[in-house]
């Protein structure tokens, strides 16, 4: 049994007092190693509770610097940090919040060409990215990898996320085969995003991690969830694995990641 | 005391059995809800069927804990009322 610290126990208690999760819960989400790839908008709540929470390893990876347009909803960083790598800010940040914990921070680009490497030896991905591209790469990756992730997107107040368990549940891919064409969809910097929003969803990705390490509750598999702040009005839209998808179905024709010209959002 | 009358009709029910606990701990002092995490501490390391004994504060805490740990399935099997004031009561893990 893993042995908590009286410390540790103050620090989890309230997990710990969890029937859900409990000792034994407490004990998987220390030992495990989760990575989040973008520390912006969804990345920093992700990032924040999964450190709060005690993951055991945390990876993030991010090849930006932080701007100032990014602090209306990246809450990783400071305005001190204005002009930084946002994994130097995001590794002060969490080691702040629970110093206890492993934090390996790339100032990279997740791409086709690193993305097994990146993800492998990790149990759950979380996607925080903002454009499409990336989101295909994390999906591919992840399926061939058989690593579970967490997809979510979010755009001016409405957001979505969906849980995806290689070989058991609906990939990305299986609902979206390809991306759209570049310039078809705005992307958060064309758009404009509710700081909140991308908050609530980076929390839900968060949630999902922990059910996922500690097997509380049912994810958010074969299901998608939307969301419209403006209304407050959540939904869940089922959504059936594909036997024809590229990536996961019966016969897949992508085998390894590849990245697909999309314009980046900052 | 919500449920006293159940602790003492309990105790005297239990009075005359003697039960050997498989591990006991002490939470005289330790306030809600740190006592609950220390009780989850001590029955994650037993088996199903063991028994924990826990001594308690009169009050919130053997009412709470006592609640908690039946919520989360576990048996509460006797509750003492202690001569110099708290609670022993013992617990089969579910």
């Amino acid at each position: 049994m893993f042995d908590f610290t009286s410390e540790q126990l103050h620090r989890y208690s309230r997990h710990i007092l969890l029937k859900e999760i409990g000792v034994e819960g407490q004990e998987k989400l220390c030992r495990a190693r989760v990575l989040i790839i973008g520390a912006g908008g969804l990345g920093s709540p992700v990032a924040m509770y999964l450190a709060a929470a005690g993951i055991g390893t945390l990876g993030i990876i991010d090849s930006d610097t932080v701007e100032l347009s990014n602090l209306q909803r990246q809450i990783l960083h400071r305005t001190a940090d204005v002009d930084r790598p946002k994994v130097d800010s995001a590794l002060e940040t969490l080691q702040g919040i629970n110093p206890e914990i492993n934090i390996t921070a790339l100032k990279l680009k997740f791409r086709a060409e690193n993305a097994i490497d990146v993800l492998r030896g990790y149990d759950f991905v979380v996607d925080g990215t903002d454009n499409f591209a990336a989101k295909f790469v994390i999906n591919d990756a992840c399926v061939i990898e058989g690593v579970p992730f967490s997809h979510a997107g979010v755009v001016g107040f409405a957001g979505q996320a969906m849980t995806v368990i290689p070989g058991k549940s609906t990939c990305f891919r299986c609902v979206f085969p390809q991306p759209p064409p570049p310039g078809s969809v705005p992307t958060c910097s064309q758009a404009g995003v509710l700081g909140a929003a991308a908050g609530m969803l980076g929390t839900i990705q968060a949630a999902e991690a922990v059910k996922y390490i500690t097997g509380a509750g049912e994810l958010l598999l074969n299901t998608l969830l939307t969301f419209d702040v403006l209304t407050m009005t959540f939904r869940k839209v089922s959504l059936p694995r594909q036997d024809t998808c590229k990536v996961c179905g019966e016969k897949p024709v992508i085998t390894e990641p590849f990245d697909v010209e999309q314009e980046e959002c900052r | 005391m919500p449920d006293s009358g159940n602790c003492q009709q309990a105790g005297r029910d239990m009075a005359d059995k003697e039960i050997l606990p498989d591990a006991s701990r002490n939470l005289l002092g330790v306030g809600c809800p740190m006592n609950m995490v220390y009780a989850k501490v001590e029955l994650a390391r037993l088996g199903s069927g063991q028994v924990l004994e826990l001594v308690l504060d009169d009050g919130a805490p053997v009412s709470n804990v006592s609640g908690s740990i039946q919520k989360e399935g576990h048996e509460i099997l006797a509750k003492r009322q202690m001569p110099a004031g708290g609670w022993s009561i013992f617990i089969r893990k579910g």
